[in-house]
């Protein structure tokens, strides 16, 4: 799809933009759990980490990741 | 040549498991993705979508199966039955090859294209990390403008 851009706006990327730290979390969750799967980190850690990130997600179970 | 027959998958609640005649065993899975971001009103429905494979070490190695392509294609559709339904797909970096996962998605994405789903991307850097990811919305969902506006809304 083309995206129509606002001429008015800036290219610049906004680092708090909303959508900017929803991407960021959302690839830092994926990140983590790739870790957790290839043995990096533990499930404790797995936890620990998403609540540090800001990450409103928690896993009950290793089956869960 | 003919398009080869897409695997037969469970379905259990966006949750969508299917093994390859090579016995690698994938769970595709679209998960609440709403909470990621704190402009989407609550009532409106928004999934991370996720490809994991079961049994790594057995998928190392293993020759390109056309019909994976094509049992996530149908599995995108079942998902899309809902036209309320849409999802984000951000490419994953830990190996660097973002990129690559990202014009194989397009790539896809652009052969089976249907004008019922549409794709809207983005690729940008920010803190030294690149995002690339992709916004997929049904063509008749009722809060598809909403949608890309804010998916877009990412400049000062």
């Amino acid at each position: 799809m083309e995206l129509k851009i606002d001429k008015k706006k800036s290219l610049v990327v906004n680092p708090e933009s909303p959508t900017v730290q929803g991407l960021i979390k959302m690839l830092e969750h994926k990140r983590l759990r790739e870790l957790f799967w290839f043995g990096k980190i533990t499930f404790e850690e797995l936890n620990k980490q998403l609540i540090e990130k800001g990450i409103n997600k928690q896993y009950e179970h290793p089956s869960a990741v | 040549m003919s398009t080869p027959l897409p695997y037969s998958f469970a379905h259990d609640n966006n949750k969508y498991i299917f093994k390859t005649d090579n016995s690698v065993a994938y769970s595709i899975e679209f998960t609440d993705g709403t909470h990621y971001f704190l402009n989407l009103p609550q009532y409106i429905p928004v999934f991370e979508f996720n490809i994991k494979i079961l049994n790594v070490v057995d998928s190392i190695g293993q020759p390109y199966d056309k019909r994976i392509e094509v049992t996530i294609v149908n599995i995108l559709s079942t998902f899309f039955d809902n036209n309320k339904n849409s999802f984000i797909y951000v490419c994953d970096n830990l190996d660097n090859r973002q990129q690559v996962r990202y014009r194989k998605f397009d790539r896809w994405f652009k052969k089976n294209k249907t004008a019922l789903i549409e794709k809207y991307d983005i690729d940008f850097s920010v803190y030294d990390t690149q995002i690339l990811a992709s916004l997929l919305v049904h063509a008749h969902n009722p809060n598809k403008e909403l949608l890309v506006r804010l998916f877009f809304d990412i400049y000062k």
